[in-house]
């Protein structure tokens, strides 16, 4: 009776934006990123991606209910860097090491 | 691990190496990443591979002793070949046709038309009855049939019976070596018997006639889309034997100690009379 649909699960609707960023007030250098219509499959990614960070002192992600399809990635970093610097390096490597692991398959196959 | 200077680039290198590959299975072993990037590809494989699958079907005439939506459902689980699917749009994305999601570039049309005859024999039903307007896109076993037609003599029957593509996950701390492999379990497709998956049964005088359209979809929104039966991946254990201790034993105590093991995992080397790892690397717990 209360179930969303199941295409909700990964079509984000009109105006909703896919990531959106909020600082954390009473930590510096603290920020949580909500990605939405995302599940385990980015969130653990992402997360093990930031762990190799130096700069990044903390980094977990969590769904916050099972049926609310989205993720919210937790980052605090020194203040050499910031969340959002170590965000979108940990998304661009992620990007270059699965474009090298969909070459690596193409010449496997 | 290794730390570059802050700023720098943390990417990895995976690589990757094809243990088995049939139609139906794979086996491969992937290194140099993380556990959680081999999960990812599990999970993306089971859920976010898009398909083709049955989607909307509209009956016309019902007789037979199974509920409109009870075949509906069964259509919807038959498995179609879905090679077109990377050229196809999704039905909600699709803007050539007027909103009803069936135009030419997200959907394929089927037709299934049976009726039994006055005889007294059972009329089966299969996927083989279903029409479909693109040739491309047909039911597995159809193309399956069509196939073993064209090349008689070449067909593998080991293909069929290939249950299980295993993805194991190969780890070894000190070097951080990782290997996957990807277990994909076969349809229930027996090779000799190409009759092609049951739908429903009719009895004499009993009809069933629809029209069925199947669109692309991701198993995410429903389990007819997976394309994947089963896929797993493991971390390899790393044997070490003791040799100090393995040379305190007698060469028929060696030689039972190597059968004790119920799937083989070492061998007794005639030549030095010494136990070492079996050389082809094979499942350590299930010896596939």
């Amino acid at each position: 009776m209360n179930a969303p649909d199941r295409y909700e699960r990964f079509v984000v609707p009109e105006g909703t934006k896919k990531v959106s960023y909020e600082r954390d007030t009473k930590i510096v250098n603290a920020a949580s990123f909500t990605i939405e219509r995302e599940d385990h499959t980015i969130g653990n990614i992402v997360r093990m991606q930031l762990h190799r960070d130096p700069n990044v002192l903390f980094a977990g992600y969590k769904l916050p209910h099972p049926l609310q399809y989205k993720i919210i990635v937790r980052i605090h970093t020194t203040s050499q860097s910031s969340p959002t610097q170590a965000y979108t390096q940990a998304v661009n490597d992620l990007d270059k090491e699965l474009e090298y692991l969909k070459q690596a398959f193409e010449v496997c196959f | 691990m290794d730390r570059p200077a802050a700023g720098a680039s943390y990417q990895r290198f995976p690589r990757v190496k094809i243990r088995e590959l049939k139609d139906d299975y794979a086996k491969f072993e992937l290194r140099d990443t993380d556990a959680s990037m081999a999960n990812a590809l599990r999970r993306v494989m089971i859920a976010e591979v898009p398909t083709v699958a049955i989607d909307l079907v509209e009956i016309e005439v019902n007789s037979s002793v199974l509920n409109d939506e009870f075949i509906a459902h069964r259509l919807g689980l038959i498995p179609l070949t879905s090679a077109a699917a990377m050229q196809m749009r999704f039905s909600q994305d699709c803007d050539a046709c007027d909103g009803d999601g069936s135009c030419e570039y997200c959907s394929v049309e089927f037709n299934l038309s049976a009726r039994a005859t006055d005889s007294d024999q059972t009329l089966e039903v299969t996927s083989n009855d279903l029409r479909s307007a693109d040739p491309k896109v047909c039911p597995v076993d159809q193309a399956r049939a069509y196939q073993q037609a064209l090349s008689s003599g070449d067909y593998d029957p080991n293909a069929g019976d290939q249950r299980q593509v295993i993805l194991h996950l190969i780890t070894r701390l000190w070097v951080l070596l990782f290997s996957i492999t990807i277990e994909l379990l076969s349809y229930c497709i027996f090779v000799a018997d190409l009759r092609g998956i049951l739908i429903v049964k009719l009895r004499r005088g009993q009809e069933l006639r629809l029209r069925a359209i199947a669109r692309k979809g991701i198993g995410k929104d429903h389990a007819k889309w997976s394309p994947a039966a089963t896929v797993t991946f493991m971390y390899e254990p790393d044997i070490r034997i003791n040799e100090e201790l393995m040379d305190t034993l007698t060469l028929d105590e060696k030689r039972s100690w190597v059968e004790s093991s119920p799937t083989k995992v070492f061998e007794l080397d005639p030549v030095t009379q010494q136990v070492v790892l079996l050389r082809t690397p094979t499942c350590y717990f299930h010896g596939s």
